[in-house]
């Protein structure tokens, strides 16, 4: 599995050329079996953006995303569903469905319309409720669910869609640090299962810890990519979110061997 | 495995309405607006109507054929508008959306109010009463119809933008449309209030019909009816993910214009069946498709089948209840549906408050 995404340009129209806005302004970069991508930026930078492009919700304006060499634009609805499985920030609206049910609609690719799911997609959606330690939660309603809760049941569907690829949008928005990294680690032990995973979100933290590399966004460009060393600095973090960041070294024991990771706090320690 | 919430099985609640919708049947063929006529007298005159035995005596065998008229389009008519109904509530991710929102209804009757006066002629003779009674209902309903589908496509063209249409804007610009057509059957019944039978070939319109209804009537609403349905099978899940977003059904692999173009061109074209074989009938469209969650849940997978059932329930059983209550003096169907069918809609609104925060 391998998501390409070359030279990306999107540009939301206005009325007058001075209303469009130019989201991205040329994005290239690439996903691949057992990584875990992260994509970070100040608001506005245009992640998001790259997450609709790369789900195949807008098409760019120049530029293209390719799937193992095939472009995302001839997959069919379905068969992109198969390959490509999109984390949402949040949803639209909670529908008042039980959490089985809601994680059986990431089937939705296999099924067809002339017969209920079968025995397969009753034991993908076991299955993935299994991997985000969801069981239990089945036959509870989407909308009595914590915030926690609901981010893992839509990791699930997300799994129980079977793609190789997720693109997760700010997985950790709202939750308490100890459900955040709960939620990392769960990505880092699927890229882990050989999974590939485009992640935008705002924890440097997280994504030091836990991405396999990162990608700073700043006004619809790429501004540095690279490892956490190289992308959690002062050199490339300073330029976009300015003098107020305090930065570090700290021991992960997350990973084998441990190592030392840099770390990034909002903390203005006055020796600027 | 324990469930925060049981819904009741959608087998059970189709049996119940089927039986509910055989017994309302009888009844209605049995009382009407004339005399009573008794069940064996009743089945006896179907099977004259079908051609199979003797036809009753008299003017006996007339009335009971009127009832089967009415009856069957009443079924169709309310089977028509819960169908649309729920369709509209799918695509809006709104309970609170019915055909009517996008003009369906108002089109439609602009049309037929426009047809009516056309008819009428220039020297105020009624022509519709006086010279082409035979002709008049299908000029009506086809006015009435080619009314309804203009106003949709308008309304659906102004919220389209590069092949999407936009939700929130297709909400606004049936307010408007809305509005504007509003105005203009406003209009013309200013012009016809001075004649009195013109004005009443209006409110006709207005308040509903399905007394003195046709075979054509039946065959109008039941052809479109089952053209509709075979689309049930290719929207049904696709409304359920339809409830996160139209995003979020996208990245699940649902064809989400697709989806919106077929449940609004067969919801439109239902309604606007309905609406020109039976007049204005509100609420059916809206409370059918709310009464039936609140008993089998949100999926659509069973929602559009029971509404095929539970919206003739709901407009042949309030029209038999009001015979029943009021006998000759009964209502107009439309009258009667907003009558019983707003306050009962207000309740439901009262009891589910907090659910319907949480859609």
């Amino acid at each position: 599995m391998e998501l390409h995404f070359n030279d990306l340009v999107f540009e939301y129209k206005g009325n007058t050329a001075a209303e469009s806005l130019r989201a991205l302004r040329g994005v290239s970069g690439q996903v691949r079996a057992g990584e875990l991508v992260a994509v970070i930026g100040p608001n506005g930078a245009g992640k998001s953006t790259l997450i609709r492009m790369l789900a195949g919700l807008d098409a760019p304006a120049s530029g293209g995303v390719t799937l193992n060499g095939m472009p995302i634009a001839n997959l069919s609805h379905k068969e992109r569903a198969r390959q490509v499985a999109v984390v949402p920030q949040s949803l639209v609206t909670l529908p008042e469905v039980h959490v089985d049910d809601f994680v059986l609609g990431g089937r939705y690719a296999f099924l067809s319309p002339w017969r209920g799911p079968s025995a397969a997609d009753r034991q993908a959606v076991r299955n993935a409720l299994q991997a985000c330690d969801c069981e239990g939660l089945e036959g509870r309603l989407l909308t009595r669910l914590s915030g926690g809760q609901r981010q893992r049941v839509l990791i699930a569907r997300a799994l129980a869609q079977g793609s190789p690829l997720l693109l997760v949008d700010e997985p950790t928005n709202s939750l308490d640090p100890g459900h955040q990294l709960a939620i990392f680690e769960l990505l880092a032990e699927l890229a882990k299962s050989g999974r590939a995973i485009l992640v935008v979100t705002h924890e440097l933290n997280l994504a030091s810890q836990f991405a396999t590399s990162l990608v700073l966004l700043d006004r619809g460009r790429v501004a540095c990519r690279g490892d956490a060393d190289k992308v959690l600095s002062p050199a490339a973090l300073e330029p976009i979110y300015g003098k107020g960041l305090t930065f570090g070294r700290m021991e992960f024991r997350g990973c084998e061997p441990s190592a030392d990771r840099p770390f990034v706090l909002p903390w203005r320690s006055g020796d600027e | 495995m324990s469930r925060e919430r049981n819904f009741a099985s959608p087998r059970l609640v189709a049996g119940i309405l089927v039986v509910l919708l055989v017994g309302i049947s009888l009844g209605s063929l049995e009382l009407g607006s004339t005399e009573r006529i008794g069940l064996v007298d009743t089945l006896r005159g179907l099977l004259g109507w079908i051609g199979i035995g003797e036809p009753l005596g008299g003017s006996l065998q007339t009335i009971a054929e009127l009832r089967l008229y009415k009856l069957f389009t009443s079924i169709g008519v309310g089977a028509a508008l819960a169908l649309s109904g729920a369709l509209f509530q799918g695509v809006f991710r709104n309970q609170l959306a019915s055909p009517a929102i996008i003009g369906v209804t108002a089109g439609a009757s602009l049309g037929a109010s426009i047809m009516i006066i056309l008819l009428s002629g220039a020297t105020g003779s009624f022509f519709l009463i006086e010279r082409a009674a035979g002709y008049a209902p299908f000029a009506i309903s086809a006015a009435a119809f080619v009314g309804a589908l203009l106003t949709t496509a308008m309304v659906t063209m102004f919220a389209t933008s590069r092949g999407r249409i936009s939700v929130p804007t297709l909400l606004l610009t049936g307010i408007a449309v809305n509005a504007i057509v509003g105005g203009a059957i406003a209009a013309i019944q200013r012009f016809a209030v001075e004649e009195a039978d013109l004005m009443r070939a209006l409110m006709t319109w207005t308040f509903g019909r399905l007394e003195d209804r046709s075979a054509f009537h039946v065959a109008t609403i039941w052809i479109g009816l089952a053209a509709t349905i075979t689309i049930i099978p290719r929207v049904a899940n696709e409304l359920d993910l339809f409830a996160t977003g139209e995003d979020d059904a996208h990245s699940l692999g649902v064809n989400t214009s697709r989806v919106k173009w077929v449940s609004l061109g067969a919801g439109a074209l239902c309604a606007a069946l309905a609406v020109s074989v039976a007049g204005q009938i509100a609420f059916v469209g809206l409370i059918t498709p709310h009464i039936l969650r609140t008993f089998t849940g949100p999926s659509h997978r069973s929602l559009l089948w029971l509404c095929l059932l539970g919206g003739p329930v709901l407009l042949c059983g309030a029209d038999l209840a009001q015979r029943i209550v009021l006998g000759h003096a009964a209502l107009p169907p439309g009258v009667i549906m907003s009558l019983l069918g707003g306050p009962f809609f207000l309740l439901l609104l009262m009891r589910n408050r907090s659910s319907m925060e949480a859609w």
